[in-house]
């Protein structure tokens, strides 16, 4: 039992020391300039006693993941040029040396396949967007697109767990718990980081790890809602048991939490004293927030006959609205089914019905309620498509395989140049033309956003201190307004 | 032919050099009986050094008439040099005598501290001032780091390179081509071939045709040592084809792309707008004042660290607030620069207090049943960036007027009395403000 005693030093003497002479005095001087930030800072984790660093653009994100990367030659970046090359080997000039996935590697032709759907210029800003994505069309003008993300993992988790954590191996804190970290919430009774799923039967499977706190006090972790008529389960207290028993049985439960915090330490048993509070309050609060029976009828008819189905992307993008509305601080929707590496002509219409209205009602409902002027909202996957056909073209179908060089991504909200499309493909839709934006730039964009400078954020873990975007990530500036 | 015989001097200093280091060598090492044996070979060296010391004056003299170099440098140099000859003819007649000992010790020291002085100034001229101790990188960043948006672009960028790259042979004491450019009125004079430069125009500036010619066009500009690099070029036409001037900040101007990429990479100068809360001033406010404003019920956040504005939203969202509650938001009434007390119940009287908070930036009142008297009352919030009605009472008669918030640019008055043909016309009148009604068809109920 010794080694449990370790978390005895966690104030060892060089902390103490370093911490008070550097800490304290750090600490004395921002409560001179900043005594709201100071104060809020109860833990000397110097990383985050300053926070935000400059004046946030957005105070909240609800980032719509669409999960097994969306065909960016489908739905958002128009190449008519393609046409000519139909169903044409890929030049190896423009295949070069970029990473293909061993479905498709092998291939002794790579078809070219342009995108069977029209493109239109939509709105003031002209942004070209697919048929498949009317509703989104829409809105175009709100749209901050970007043509030239590109990622380094070709494979579904790794590539995910990148976009989410900043590394492709699983470990690290996903975007929603650092920003909770960073900022906390402001809404006392809901969690700060909340995640959403779409119930489908298809896709890739997505791991709880990809909304983790990995080395973040727990209480930073996404809280998952079940994507059913409950999203919250034993919300109601057991018959014979009211409220006050509730409190003053957790008031128990934390005096002997303490008793233990004092024998060993762990830090972790503040984080789950933190833990049953938020399930205290949220047994009043998730009710209050989730009950959708008091919408309008209008604003059902603006997310789409789905949004009364509970569970479905829809119903999840109203949701989505009404925790912003409380202020929560990152909330996350993931919609799997994207991943068409076979009859994408079949599957493509699907989920794009299932998707483009709720997010672009999404948008349009945040817009008239004000709230998309401090919310950012993210559409996009963890890769793209490739531009040639994974298996054989066929009059009426084909696929498309993984593709980590290039790939589209739309962002709405505050602190945005609205209708600017950023960065370009070659004409194949294949590498990046000008003004690539990698998964790190990505991170360090949002983080900016929300007022954080994503080279300050940072947590000392195992001797060394971690970023979202480890020691990488430019912030896009050009897309800022 | 004298100038010929000019570029004999990096040749000739060697020799004095060689010898003289070798007689004071000599005289510092040789003791007693050794030095009186070599006391005539000494002399001899003193002799031959000096001469070369004199053929080397001879042949800098003619070559600083021929070539320009830096003043001051060539002014010691000189006289460091001329220096060294007196001092070796004098070593020259006093080796002999028996009584100078000490004195002649003394005039070799002397003698070989000249030597090092004047071949130092020689290695500056012809090889830089920085060939002997290059400036570290980290002086060059933070000279680097100097430069903001508000430096003056003539000042801070263009003036260097001609320090740097032209006015060794183009300032008033040499003015190759009668050109001076160590001036703003030299440079604006031009040179005896008239003016050099073209305000708005760089391709018809002799300035800028001179630097921009092929290396090795007889015309080139500067004709030694290192040209204008790329970027430099490219910055001396931004300052020309933006018209030339001295004073103009580096900010104001228009950049091209290249520019914009050059000072972003360079000086880390963004062309991003700026924060407009950035000069905000407000005196800090005591924990404990926090602290009886948190109790009533407020949720206050800091919007940027090292400012003292903050944020303030409901603890408990949909929250309802008394009055004595919402007066407790004037003890930070500098302070609150956003404000969102969306779904509170607020009515007109309760924002009689909302309306004294005149730092607000933006204010959120969307889901209270306020009325139009309640726009009456902040209108004194000049400050006022964005307003949010959305699902209130206001009425078109409450906003018919929105030039009472001069910062105003965002106005939400969605489910409001306000219809749609209302804020159409508001659209128009008001241009600079974007006002959002429903997204979709909506019937206020009255």
């Amino acid at each position: 039992m010794h080694h449990c005693k370790d978390y005895r030093r966690i104030h060892s003497r060089r902390d103490f020391l370093s911490t008070s002479a550097l800490g304290m005095g750090a600490i004395a001087l921002a409560g001179l300039l900043d005594p709201v930030n100071a104060l809020a800072a109860t833990s000397i984790n110097d990383a985050v006693a300053v926070l935000p660093h400059f004046t946030p653009r957005v105070k909240r994100v609800i980032y719509l993941f669409q999960s097994g990367g969306p065909s960016q030659v489908d739905l958002l970046d128009y190449k008519p040029q393609l046409l000519k090359y139909q169903g044409q080997d890929l030049p190896p000039s423009i295949r070069g040396t970029q990473r293909q996935t061993g479905m498709s590697a092998g291939q002794k032709i790579f078809p070219v396949v342009p995108s069977p759907y029209s493109f239109k210029a939509r709105g003031q800003s002209g942004h070209m967007i697919s048929d498949m994505l009317p509703f989104t069309a829409q809105v175009a003008d709100e749209l901050t697109i970007i043509r030239s993300m590109y990622t380094e993992a070709i494979n579904h988790d790794p590539a995910a767990t990148f976009i989410q954590t900043g590394s492709q191996q699983p470990g690290r804190p996903s975007i929603g718990s650092w920003v909770s970290y960073g900022l906390g919430g402001e809404n006392e009774n809901l969690p700060s980081f909340i995640v959403l799923l779409s119930k489908t039967s298809n896709g890739q499977p997505l791991y709880d790890r990809l909304w983790g706190n990995g080395f973040l006090a727990s209480q930073h972790q996404g809280v998952k809602f079940r994507s059913g008529k409950d999203p919250v389960l034993y919300l109601d207290n057991p018959s014979g048991m009211d409220s006050k028993d509730r409190r003053r049985q957790l008031d128990y439960l934390n005096e002997l939490q303490k008793l233990q915090k004092n024998e060993v330490k762990d830090p972790e048993i503040d984080a789950k004293i933190a833990q049953y509070e938020m399930a205290f309050r949220m047994q009043t609060s998730v009710p209050e927030a989730l009950d959708v029976k008091g919408e309008p009828e209008h604003i059902y008819e603006l997310y789409g006959p789905d949004s009364r189905k509970p569970g479905t992307f829809a119903a999840n993008c109203l949701l989505a609205r009404r925790l912003a509305e409380r202020n929560v601080r990152f909330i996350q929707l993931y919609h799997q089914d994207w991943d068409h590496h076979g009859q994408l002509p079949q599957a493509m219409p699907t989920v794009c019905k299932a998707t483009d209205q709720p997010a672009a009602a999404l948008i349009k409902d945040l817009k008239q309620r004000g709230l998309l002027d401090d919310t950012l909202v993210i559409w996009g996957g963890e890769f793209g498509r490739t531009t040639y056909s994974q298996g054989k073209v066929t009059a009426e179908s084909f696929g498309r395989d993984h593709h980590p060089g290039c790939y589209s991504i739309w962002m709405a909200g505050g602190g945005l140049k609205k209708g600017l499309a950023y960065g370009s493909t070659d004409d194949f839709c294949f590498n990046v033309a000008e003004n690539g934006v990698h998964i790190h730039d990505f991170q360090a964009t949002l983080l900016h956003l929300l007022g954080i400078d994503h080279e300050r954020l940072n947590f000392k873990y195992q001797g060394r201190r971690f970023r979202l975007t480890d020691v990488y990530g430019k912030v896009v500036h050009d897309i800022l307004s | 032919m004298a100038e010929w015989l000019g570029r004999f001097h990096p040749l000739l200093i060697h020799f004095p050099i060689g010898i003289l280091v070798m007689a004071a060598a000599a005289v510092l090492l040789l003791k007693g009986k050794s030095f009186e044996k070599y006391r005539s070979t000494i002399r001899f060296l003193y002799l031959v050094g000096t001469l070369f010391v004199g053929l080397s004056i001879a042949s800098g003299l003619s070559l600083a008439q021929s070539a320009s170099y830096e003043y001051d440098n060539l002014f010691w140099h000189k006289w460091s040099g001329i220096g060294l000859g007196i001092l070796g003819l004098t070593l020259f007649y006093i080796v002999p005598l028996q009584r100078y000992k000490s004195l002649i010790l003394i005039l070799n020291i002397g003698l070989l501290i000249l030597l090092a002085i004047a071949g130092h100034l020689g290695g500056r001229m012809t090889h830089g001032p920085d060939y002997l101790l290059p400036r570290t990188r980290m002086e060059m960043r933070s000279v680097q780091a100097q430069i903001n948006d508000s430096s003056s672009l003539f000042e801070s960028l263009i003036f260097p390179i001609f320090q740097e790259k032209c006015i060794r042979c183009h300032q008033e004491r040499t003015q190759n081509g009668g050109l001076d450019m160590s001036s703003a009125k030299g440079l604006l004079r031009g040179g005896d071939g008239g003016e050099i430069i073209q305000p708005s125009s760089a391709y018809k500036s002799k300035i800028f045709k001179r630097v921009s010619l092929p290396a090795n066009h007889p015309k080139f500009m500067p004709p030694n040592g290192i040209g204008l690099t790329y970027d430099e070029v490219r910055l001396l036409e931004w300052w020309i084809e933006s018209g030339a001037t001295l004073d103009k900040k580096i900010g104001v101007l228009e950049r091209t792309p290249q520019i914009t990429q050059y000072l972003e990479r360079q000086y880390g100068l963004r062309s991003r707008t700026e924060d407009p809360l950035s000069n905000m001033q407000v005196p800090p406010v005591s924990p404990g004042l926090i602290d009886s404003v948190s109790k009533n019920g407020f949720n206050i956040k800091s919007i940027s660290s090292g400012k003292n504005i903050v944020d303030i939203v409901p603890i408990k969202p949909n929250q309802l607030f008394s009055k004595t509650q919402l007066t407790s938001l004037l003890l930070m009434k500098e302070q609150i620069v956003w404000l969102n007390l969306a779904g509170s119940n607020l009515d007109d009287e309760s924002m009689e207090i909302i309306g004294q908070l005149s730092n607000l930036r933006k204010l959120n009142l969307e889901h209270n049943p306020i009325t139009d008297k309640s726009l009456k009352s902040i209108e004194g919030l000049d400050k006022l960036e964005c307003l949010n009605l959305f699902n209130t009472r206001v009425s078109a008669a409450g906003v018919n007027n929105l030039s009472r918030w001069p910062a105003l640019t965002e106005l939400y008055l969605g489910q409001t009395m306000v219809d749609q043909d209302v804020i159409k016309a508001l659209r128009q009148q008001y241009s600079q403000i974007e006002i959002v009604g429903n997204a979709v068809p909506f019937e206020f109920e009255k």
